[in-house]
């Protein structure tokens, strides 16, 4: 049977704590000062066959048959792609997913898509856009000092997005997940 | 005595019970505000890092707690061998600061407190009264009171509190510590609610002076606080008599007070 991928990014409409939170200790107890912006959006993949439901019948089921996955107070979402952002030459943006080694979805998202969909498979991530005041040129040294403290960690300390022990860590190509 | 510092982070909520348990005890404690010096950190002989939600648990739960300066000087102080005790919350800001287990043999992160999962599912916040037992409870200073045979009723309140450990961490080097299990009233193993390694509860580090546990003791310190349908064995029941008694945790805080004596 012929599966079809659908990929929805959720991100909150008001100011996101978490983020806002995880800019500052990068910032200042980090001593990342060139990271300048930081945007979390909850990464969903859904996975099903292509015979069982049209790509609008599933938008529509997702979206509006419940608040489990998009509550439109607070949540706005993109479908498929991140809409690209435009920056200066001494900006460069990177992409960092994070996810549970073994990943478990609440009981009632999973019993709310397995109720009205017989074969549907679904994967989460956390996706962190980090943009950096520093050239493109410098994106190696750029994400090796990332990689250090946000997700490895230092002197047997834990990465600040990341804990190894129980999630897992992918720097992304832009090119699969922006306009 | 020495003097004991109960760490207050932005969102901490069990402070007060916590100082006021060692105050009972007659620990000489105060509050240690978490934009404290290293010079300031020098001024206290023992750390007690409480419950709460510190940060609002952004990110990860205790992981920007334990990026603070304060740690940092915390650290320095345990490796001197100062008590260093964390509940709940604290336990989580010691493991993401890699302060427990801390076995010397073993690189890198050893343990972390992940979300709570039973049965493979996931299960949110645990509030309930759970029963602990101590294994080598003589290898921690905090824990050496108390007879391995004891078994303790104690509240828990946590959705991040299943110990996961890293590939190289065994259950064999568990015998290495202090180690605090969930175990049912009569002391037999149990799968705890919230899914963690080992029904570890809590544990100390190999020195022996740094102990890290979920469970509550300053909610269990005084007989008034404990149901009077919780039972165990190392401590009597509630009853009229005894309502202003000391509670099933007593051992820790004078343990502690022995310490700094």
């Amino acid at each position: 049977m012929k599966h079809k991928e659908y990929r929805l990014f959720r991100y909150l409409k008001q100011p996101d704590l978490h983020a806002i939170t995880a800019l500052k200790t990068m910032q200042g107890l980090l001593g990342l000062s060139w990271v300048k912006s930081l945007k979390r959006y909850d990464f969903w993949t859904f996975s099903l066959v292509s015979s069982q439901c049209k790509e609008d019948d599933f938008w529509s089921l997702l979206l509006s048959g419940s608040f489990e996955f998009i509550n439109p107070n607070k949540h706005a979402y993109d479908i498929g792609r991140l809409h690209k952002r435009r920056l200066d030459n001494r900006r460069s943006m990177f992409l960092l997913k994070s996810s549970a080694l073994s990943p478990c979805l609440t009981l009632s998202r999973r019993s709310f898509l397995t109720d009205k969909l017989t074969d549907v498979g679904i994967s989460y991530s956390l996706l962190w856009e980090i943009v950096c005041e520093r050239p493109v040129e410098d994106a190696e040294a750029c994400v090796s000092e990332m990689q250090t403290r946000l997700i490895d960690g230092q002197n047997g300390c834990s990465g600040l997005l990341v804990n190894s022990l129980f999630e897992k860590a992918e720097w992304c190509s832009q090119e699969d997940y922006y306009e | 005595m020495g003097k004991v510092a109960v760490v207050q982070f932005p969102g901490s909520n069990c402070d007060y019970e916590t100082l006021d348990a060692c105050l009972f005890y007659g620990l000489k404690a105060s509050f240690l505000r978490w934009t404290a010096s290293l010079e300031e950190c020098q001024a206290y002989d023992a750390f007690i890092l409480p419950g709460g939600f510190s940060y609002q648990d952004r990110i990860r739960a205790g992981v920007v707690a334990s990026k603070l300066p304060l740690l940092r000087g915390i650290s320095l102080a345990a490796k001197q061998g100062y008590p260093v005790l964390g509940i709940c919350n604290g336990c989580q800001i010691l493991a993401e600061a890699g302060l427990v287990p801390d076995i010397p043999d073993l690189d890198g992160l050893q343990m972390a407190l992940a979300e709570n999962r039973y049965d493979q599912r996931s299960i949110g916040f645990i509030c309930d009264w759970v029963y602990v037992r101590f294994e080598q409870a003589h290898k921690s200073l905090f824990t050496r009171y108390f007879s391995d045979t004891d078994v303790l009723p104690v509240p828990i309140n946590h959705g991040e509190g299943r110990f996961v450990f890293s590939s190289s961490f065994k259950k064999d080097t568990l015998e290495l510590l202090s180690v605090m299990r969930y175990v049912d009233v009569k002391g037999s193993d149990v799968m705890p609610l919230n899914g963690s390694t080992y029904s570890v509860a809590g544990l100390s580090n190999q020195r022996g002076n740094i102990f890290a546990m979920m469970p509550h003791p300053e909610r269990a310190a005084f007989h008034k606080q404990v149901p009077v349908s919780i039972k165990g064995s190392g401590y009597k029941s509630r009853n009229t008599q005894n309502m202003q008694g000391f509670g099933p945790w007593e051992k820790l805080f004078v343990s502690l007070k022995d310490a700094l004596s």
